[in-house]
Parts: structure tokens; C-alpha cells; sequence
């Protein structure tokens, strides 16, 4: 998968699961999920499900509880990581 | 290691929040330097009674004005120490330090979170203001239904269990005394298990080891135990290990004996919450006891510490005339509209039931508030709801404090003489 490919899927699923409207600039590394792009913790599980499922990866327990889905760029970060992406 | 959670939360707490900035400085503390939970140890611990005397000194000066103050939520303490307290959160913190529960719930046990759910509430809040208690409510959509936890009886439950078997959840959240009660009533009377239910997760109360193998034995299903407090939300999730291990970005938890922290032995549980920065604990006595374990070779593969909880809350029940037994949650209940009334005069309480329609209500009062124990014992007469307790004789005690029991050093807020 191409990196422009990888971010823009990434954002795609991301604002499937969410009903604030994002723009691209929206998408900034310290961008929280929550605070700025109003997940709750529901919505929050419906995308990490949805980003394991297009992405074919799986998070772990760890990294489900620490902060790596808590703002976009360490959501990006560990995506790319799992899909062997430098971003 | 660095905790860059940690070192957010301490530096926020001292620009912000009156208490913490005053003692810094009146103990030479830099902020700067509690940057892991070993530096923990260089600030004080921190006792419920002392939140209580200067409640607003705890809360962040961002919170006590416009915009942040639209934010706020209120929770309060269960009362389970019969110590009373409010809690502040943003609400946007709170649903962050929910999002790893629910991750783990959806990981480990299949649950949805667009599944149907069932759950027992006590008091409620809408922002700042208490709602009134309604007996059963639906909520999100059609997806949630809720009990009130108060007044229940035998009975009660068993025609909440009735509207559950109809409302048919694919899990439940619930008190292991209600979900042990539930239990019996399906054997007794050959009930069913609701035909979608998965998973029961159980909070707020200690877990018995009997309760939690009827529990699972009757319903068929996964159980998970649960370990937080509204001060800090959930702070350690069982795994399918059978272990508690600590959600480490939520909380940092330690266990002191004779004020120093201890690994593998038992002593007091104190949590520093790493989200609540509304009204942030650290160092923050639970008033339970457990014990942490660090080094372990968990079969689940969470390296996060192990915390076995030893003793806690449990809630005894009372003891009615006509020979039911009702959840002393009501009690409590009662206090917290007394206070909610009393602008949060009573700091502890803790009542006996001597006798049938007989019962003490011991109360520690503000010092501001000595003059006022009349009024406060009227207004919690007046907060009575239920019949069967209303024509109760109840006799008031003020007291300077209530001590723990000098036999197991445990704390009551209920205790019933009469089993």
C-alpha cells in the first residue's frame, strides 16, 4: 500500500465513524480524537475495528489502553507501523 | 521511565488548582520533577476529609468559570465509606477514560458497543444538577435500560429481572450483589437466562469468590470484575487470566502500608488519576485495601500490574417488617439528597439497624453546620422515600468522627444488628 494511500484511507475510515464534518487540515498530529473530532468511546471502538478490518492488522491489548489512539498522529504512527509504512 | 501522562497531570494540577499549587510551594515541590510514579512519593498523600473541608480549593480554577464550566459533570462518591463527595469531571475526560474499558470489552469479551446493556444507577446528574430518580429508564436509542438501585428488594429485583428477560441485553453491568440476588431468584423459580446475554461485568461492591461461581454457573456466561471509583473511573478490568490488571492510562495506582509503597502485600489503596483534570486525585486515598504485583508472568500477556483488592465495599442489607430485605443503597441515597438540600453538611456517616423500624444515623457534620443538626436530621427524615421505611423509628447521633471497626479495621456505612 502507498503512503498517500495508507493517510487517506486512514482519514476516509475516520470520518465514517464520526459525524463532525474534517477537513484535511483538520488532520493535524496532535489532533485529538475526542476533543476535537468528537468520538465518544463508543465510536472510538466501532473505528478501531473498522481501521483492523481494512487494514488487515490487529491492535494489541497494550496499545488499546495507552494513548496510541488517542490523537491522529499516534493512530497514524501505529497504523503505519503494523502495515510496515515509514511515515 | 517517564510518565508524560503523569508529568501533564502534576504540572496542570499545580498552575490550576488552588490546593495543589499552595502545597508545592509550601513543601518545596517542584512540579517538574514528578516525572515517573516513583516521584510520586515526594507529595503527600491525600485523605477524602481533607477535600471535604475546602472542596473548591480541589477544583481547577479553569472549572470554575466560563467556557470550562459548561463542561462540567458531577459524579459522586457511592458512599460506600460514608464519606460524601463530589466529583468533577470534564465531560470530555471522562469519555477518554472510558474509551480503554470499552476497547477491552469489545477485545476480550465481543462486546459492542452498539449492543443492547442493562445496569443499576443510584443518583444521577445532568451537569451540575441531580435528576430525579425514575424506577426504570431506556436510554441511547433503545439500547440501554436502566434500574434504579435504590429501595430494591427481593421482590423489586425480581421484576427487574422480568423486564430484562423481555428487554433481552446482551450484557449487564451490575453490583455482585444484585447479580448474586438475580441469581437466586432464576434457580428458585426456574427462570430463564435472557437468550442473547454474553457477558456480565460486575462493579462498585467486593466480589465474593462463591458469588462470582453462582453468578457465572447460573447465567452461562463470561463474567468480568471491575475496579474504579468516580474520582478516577475504572482503574483495573479483569482478564480472561482471572486477573485484575491495572488500565494504566487511566490511573496509577499504589499500595502504601505504614505510608511507605509496597509490592506484593497487603496495604491501602491509593490511586493517582492520570484524566480527571476537572478535579484532579493524587495520591488519593480509596479507602480499600489490596495488593499490587509488578513482576508476574501473566498467562493474558498484559504487562500492566496485578491488583488483587482484598476487601472494600459490600453493602449489607436491611431488614424490613414484613421480613424482606431492601438494598441499604437507599440509605445512602438518602444522605445524598440530605446533602444535595444541605448544601453538603454531612462529611460521614454510617447507620445501624438495631432493631426492626429501628435505626441509628450516626452523621459527622461540617464544624460549620454544628448548629444546625435539627435541621439536618429533619431534612433527612424528610428525604425518606420509601414506604416501608418511613414509619422507622430513626435516632440521630452527631459525632466527631466514626472510626473504622477496632476488630476487622473495616468501614460500614450500613451495618444490620440483626443478622
Amino acid at each position: 500500500m502507498e503512503r498517500n494511500d495508507f493517510e487517506v484511507d486512514l482519514k476516509k475510515i475516520i470520518r465514517e465513524n464520526t459525524y463532525v464534518s474534517i477537513n484535511d487540515e483538520d488532520f493535524k498530529d496532535n489532533t485529538d480524537l475526542i476533543v476535537d473530532l468528537g468520538f465518544d468511546s463508543l465510536s472510538i471502538v466501532k473505528l478501531i475495528a473498522d481501521i483492523e478490518k481494512y487494514f488487515k492488522i490487529e491492535f494489541e491489548i497494550n496499545e488499546l489502553v495507552s494513548e496510541v489512539i488517542a490523537s491522529y498522529g499516534n493512530l497514524k504512527k501505529c497504523v503505519s507501523n503494523k502495515i510496515n509504512k515509514e511515515v | 521511565m517517564k510518565n508524560q501522562n503523569l508529568s501533564d497531570l502534576i504540572e496542570y494540577a499545580y498552575k490550576h488548582v488552588k490546593y495543589y499549587h499552595e502545597l508545592f510551594d509550601n513543601m518545596g515541590i517542584d512540579a517538574s520533577s514528578i516525572q515517573s510514579a516513583e516521584d510520586l512519593i515526594k507529595i503527600p498523600i491525600l485523605k477524602k476529609d481533607t477535600i471535604q473541608e475546602k472542596m473548591t480549593d480541589f477544583i481547577s480554577d479553569e472549572y470554575q468559570k466560563f467556557p470550562k464550566n459548561e463542561n462540567i459533570e458531577i459524579k459522586r462518591t457511592s458512599g460506600s465509606t460514608g464519606k460524601y463527595l463530589k466529583i468533577y469531571w470534564d465531560y470530555k475526560d471522562d469519555i477518554k477514560s472510558l474509551m480503554p474499558l470499552w476497547t477491552l470489552r469489545s477485545r476480550l469479551y465481543g462486546i459492542d458497543p452498539k449492543m443492547k446493556w442493562c445496569s443499576f444507577y443510584s443518583t444521577r446528574y445532568e451537569g451540575n444538577k441531580i435528576k430525579p430518580l425514575l424506577p426504570k429508564e431506556i436510554n441511547l436509542n433503545g439500547r440501554h435500560m436502566g434500574f434504579s438501585k435504590i429501595g430494591l428488594t427481593y421482590k423489586k429485583i425480581e421484576d427487574s429481572y422480568r423486564d430484562i428477560l423481555e428487554f433481552n441485553p446482551d450484557w449487564m453491568l451490575l453490583q455482585p450483589s444484585i447479580a448474586y440476588l438475580m441469581s437466586q431468584i432464576i434457580k428458585e423459580q426456574n427462570l430463564p437466562v435472557p437468550s442473547n446475554l454474553k457477558y456480565i461485568e460486575m462493579s462498585g461492591e467486593y466480589l465474593f469468590d462463591n458469588y462470582k461461581k453462582q453468578i457465572e454457573e447460573t447465567f452461562g456466561v463470561c463474567t468480568a470484575n471491575q475496579y474504579g471509583c468516580n474520582e478516577a473511573n475504572e482503574m483495573a478490568y479483569e482478564f480472561k487470566c482471572r486477573n485484575m490488571h491495572v488500565i494504566e492510562n487511566n490511573v496509577i495506582i499504589e499500595v502504601l502500608k505504614d505510608g511507605k509503597p509496597v509490592i506484593n502485600e497487603e496495604g491501602d489503596i491509593y490511586v493517582t488519576s492520570l484524566k480527571n483534570f476537572a478535579m484532579p486525585f493524587i495520591r488519593y486515598q480509596t479507602g480499600d485495601r489490596g495488593i499490587l504485583i509488578n513482576d508476574h508472568n501473566c498467562s493474558c500477556k498484559n504487562n500492566a500490574p496485578i491488583l488483587k483488592v482484598n476487601s472494600g465495599r459490600s453493602s449489607d442489607f436491611i431488614k424490613l417488617e414484613n421480613g424482606e430485605k431492601m438494598n441499604s443503597y437507599v440509605l445512602a441515597n438518602i444522605v445524598e439528597y440530605t446533602n444535595e438540600n444541605m448544601s453538603s453538611a454531612i462529611k460521614q456517616f454510617q447507620i445501624t439497624q438495631t432493631d426492626i423500624n429501628k435505626f441509628n444515623v450516626n452523621l459527622v457534620v461540617k464544624s460549620s453546620y454544628s448548629g444546625w443538626k435539627k435541621a439536618i436530621s429533619e431534612c433527612f427524615l424528610n428525604n425518606i422515600q420509601e414506604e416501608e421505611l418511613k414509619d422507622a423509628e430513626w435516632n440521630f447521633i452527631f459525632s466527631d468522627e466514626i472510626c473504622p471497626d477496632v476488630k476487622t479495621g473495616k468501614f460500614k456505612y450500613f451495618i444490620n444488628e440483626l443478622i
